[in-house]
């Protein structure tokens, strides 16, 4: 157990010394991964956003039922009592005629000057409908339906379709992360392999001997698998630095002129959120530095002296 | 120790390197593998340390047929080998300490065991004061010592030398090859390739000469 804690010691002292060693290839390759990392973590931070703020809007949710014109309270209890049967409705709530005036004339205070008289008001009664979270709109659609045919119910209103399709967007923008992401991803891949690459060549006849003393092929690439960990660890760090940069830019400068753009920079990456990016980002490196070597049967003396 | 049945070896140019050689090299033998360039002493030592796959035959090497060793065995197998090149393949960038230890440090072997163990292997060949000492620091003949200790390190049943006195001068070699015969006085096969024929006439030990890839003499 020691000696593991020793080699990896080792290996992650060797790692930084091959950072050192070629400072340009290295920074190249850190920001060439951040820029992959960036993207992933910039599109998973506004669909959280656009997430959180539709899961919040989606806890206020609720289906209108205009009753119809001279309805009596009994009425109106037989409907409540169908609905509350229903699984998605959680909780009902009557609003009176009266009630329904005073909202509006809330909204628009000029609607005082015509002073209804109770007798006079218009408007119906209608139903609140408080809906069971998760809402599942498929099936608040059936509720909907079912809820038309109950006797005394004119109409049924539920704004669901604005909702539907910033989910829609939301998914959207996270498969164009993740697709940008690929792409981007394996030029990152790419670019790790290589500078460990020329990394490993520039010590080509240290691996050559430590292969004809006996070395496993797996301790021969662990400095190289762990440079390239330590690049993508950099990388993701970086990247979460741009990331909150981007944040704080947006809720300073920009988010004053815009409500939706301090809507969807509401909170940063969540704290699993950030460890996922730099998983992501130490695993892509350990990966580019594993493949650099390729076969460690092709280092041996021979390959290349002859 | 060494055994060779019909090994023939070519590369990918076309070339033969060994033409068909049985030849058997016993245990505690000390061997000096001759002949002129291109005779294939280095094909030789590269085939018995497993480097490289012969196109015909089988070689045992301490009893391992090394056409069935696996990728995951040979490492170990290599370990019971000890290697020394004419151009000493030490790494400038690392001090003697850490050349000599460079496998056991990616053993994860102990610090203070790996210095117990490079001093007590540089003591053989009269360098345990230059363990701070960075190859570039070190004559030709001490740079040779810090790679045979490096050989020595995991005590290894057979020594294979290339050339390993063809970059010093006499006074050097003679001083390199002393040290090789202690070395097989203690019980390790050694097997010196080497085209330098005043050493083979100096030192005594069996002859093998090859000659454009043919057994000419197995010296038996």
């Amino acid at each position: 157990m020691m000696g593991l804690f020793r080699l990896i010691l080792f290996f992650v002292q060797e790692g930084f010394l091959g950072i050192a060693r070629h400072k340009t290839l290295s920074v190249f390759a850190i920001f060439i991964v951040s820029l992959s990392l960036y993207v992933l973590g910039f599109s998973r931070y506004l669909t959280s956003n656009i997430n959180n703020l539709l899961t919040s809007w989606e806890g206020q949710l609720e289906v209108r039922l205009v009753m119809k014109d001279g309805i009596d309270e009994e009425g109106i209890r037989k409907a409540i009592s169908i609905l509350e049967k229903d699984p998605q409705v959680e909780s009902t709530k009557i609003i009176s005629p009266k009630e329904a005036m005073e909202f509006l004339e809330r909204l628009s205070p000029s609607l005082r000057a015509l002073s209804f008289k109770e007798s006079d008001n218009p408007l119906p009664y209608s139903l609140s409908l408080t809906l069971r979270k998760p809402v599942d709109v498929n099936k608040v659609r059936v509720l909907i339906e079912s809820a038309r045919k109950i006797p005394g119910v004119e109409e049924a209103i539920f704004d669901w379709e604005w909702m539907d399709k910033l989910k829609t967007y939301s998914r959207f923008l996270a498969f164009l992360g993740w697709l940008l992401f690929a792409a981007l991803g394996v030029a990152s891949l790419f670019t790790v392999t290589a500078i460990t690459r020329i990394l490993a060549l520039s010590r080509k006849e240290e691996i050559a001997v430590l292969y004809s003393l006996g070395a496993t092929p797996a301790s021969i690439r662990g400095p190289f698998v762990m440079n390239g960990i330590l690049i993508g660890l950099l990388s993701s760090i970086l990247a979460l630095i741009f990331i909150l940069v981007t944040h704080l830019v947006i809720r300073r400068t920009m988010g004053g002129d815009s409500f939706i753009l301090l809507l969807l920079s509401k909170e940063f990456l969540t704290f699993s959120d950030q460890a996922a990016l730099v998983a992501v980002g130490t695993v892509m490196g350990g990966a580019g530095g594993f493949l650099s070597l390729g076969s460690i049967h092709d280092w041996r003396y021979s390959r290349f002296a002859g | 120790m060494i055994r060779f049945y019909h090994v023939t070896k070519v590369y990918r140019s076309k070339s033969h390197a060994l033409q068909d050689i049985t030849v058997t090299i016993h245990p505690r033998e000390f061997c000096f593998l001759t002949g002129p360039s291109g005779a294939g002493k280095s094909t030789f030592l590269k085939l018995a340390l497993g480097e490289e796959h012969p196109t015909s035959g089988q070689i045992l090497v301490t009893g391992r047929n090394l056409q069935t060793i696996s990728h995951r065995e040979l490492p170990y197998f290599k370990r019971r080998i000890g290697t020394v090149f004419q151009d000493f393949r030490l790494i400038p960038s690392r001090t003697v300490f850490e050349n000599v230890t460079m496998l056991q440090t990616l053993q994860g072997v102990a610090l203070r065991d790996r210095r117990k163990l490079a001093f007590d292997t540089l003591r053989l060949v009269g360098l345990q004061n230059k363990m701070e000492s960075f190859p570039e620091e070190l004559s030709g003949g001490e740079q040779q010592r810090v790679a045979i200790s490096r050989a020595l390190i995991n005590k290894p049943v057979l020594l294979l030398a290339d050339e390993p006195t063809g970059n010093l001068d006499p006074e050097l070699a003679h001083e390199i090859m002393r040290i090789f015969q202690e070395i097989n006085a203690s019980g390790t096969t050694v097997v010196v390739a080497t085209h330098d024929k005043t050493l083979i006439t100096t030192f005594s030990g069996r002859v093998i000469v090859l000659g454009k890839g043919k057994l000419i003499d197995p010296g038996e």
